[in-house]
C-alpha cells in the first residue's frame, strides 16, 4: 500500500472526479419526450429505483454521455451512456392520493429508458 | 439489484429524525471510516460504483441497523477481501485483536 503525505490527501479530496465524457453515440432521446423505464430486475448494480420500473415520465434534461455505474461496478469499464434527467409525477408512481405537485427528477441512463 | 437498499417508497420507518446542530459523525470511529474510504479510493483499489455496489450487498437487517457509516465499513471489508488486499483470515485475526465493538 502506498504511504500518503498531506499534501496528497489534500489534492485527493478536492480534486473532482468528472463522470462526464465526450459522446460516441448519438442521443436516442431529446428533452420532451416521453419515456418508460424499463422493468429490470438485474442482480448487478443499476440506479434505476424499483418505484420508476415501468412508470412513465418526461425527459426534462440530456447531459451527455456519462459512465455508466452498471459496467464499472463489476470491471466492465466505462462504457459510456447519454444520461437524462427524468420527471415522474407523484400520481404516476404513488397512485391518486399523491399530491399533484410531487414530482420526482431522476437522472437515469439511456439503457435504463425505452420509448413510451 | 433489487435489494434492501432500494427503499424509495417503503413505508413503516417512522418519521425521519432532524437534529437541531447536524454533524458529520456522531462517534470518533465514524470519522475513521469516512478517512479510510477516501484513503483507499486514492490508492485506486476500487472505484465509486464498486463502493456502492458493496453496500448493497450489506446483509439486509444488517444493512438497516448499520447506519450510514456502519454500511461503509462493511462496504470497506468485502472490497478489501475481493480485491485480495487483505485475506478473510487477516481480517478475522485483526478484528479478533482489536475488538469488534471498535468498528
Amino acid at each position: 500500500m502506498p504511504v500518503l503525505t498531506q499534501a496528497e490527501v489534500w489534492a485527493h479530496c478536492t480534486r473532482r472526479y468528472p463522470y462526464q465524457r465526450e459522446a460516441t453515440q448519438p442521443a436516442h432521446f431529446e428533452v420532451g419526450q416521453t419515456v418508460r423505464a424499463r422493468n429490470l430486475h438485474r442482480a448487478s448494480h443499476c440506479r434505476l429505483p424499483g418505484y420508476a420500473k415501468g412508470k412513465t415520465g418526461l425527459i426534462i434534461a440530456h447531459h451527455g454521455a456519462f459512465i455508466l455505474p452498471d459496467a464499472n461496478a463489476h470491471g466492465g469499464g466505462e462504457q459510456t451512456q447519454h444520461l437524462y434527467t427524468v420527471r415522474f409525477e407523484g400520481r404516476v408512481l404513488w397512485g391518486e392520493d399523491a399530491g399533484v405537485s410531487d414530482p420526482v427528477l431522476l437522472d437515469l441512463w439511456e439503457g435504463y429508458l425505452q420509448p413510451a | 439489484m433489487d435489494g434492501i437498499h432500494d427503499l424509495g417508497g417503503m413505508q413503516g420507518f417512522g418519521p425521519i429524525p432532524r437534529e437541531a446542530e447536524e454533524v458529520p459523525f456522531h462517534a470518533d470511529w465514524e470519522r475513521r471510516v469516512f478517512a479510510l474510504l477516501l484513503a483507499l479510493g486514492y490508492t485506486g483499489l476500487f472505484n465509486i460504483d464498486e463502493i456502492r455496489h458493496a453496500i448493497e450487498r450489506v446483509p439486509p437487517a444488517e444493512y438497516l441497523s448499520a447506519g450510514y457509516y456502519g454500511r461503509w465499513a462493511r462496504a470497506i471489508e468485502t472490497l478489501l477481501i475481493e480485491k485480495g488486499a487483505v485475506s478473510r483470515s487477516e481480517f478475522e485475526a485483526r478484528l479478533s485483536t482489536r475488538g469488534r465493538a471498535a468498528r
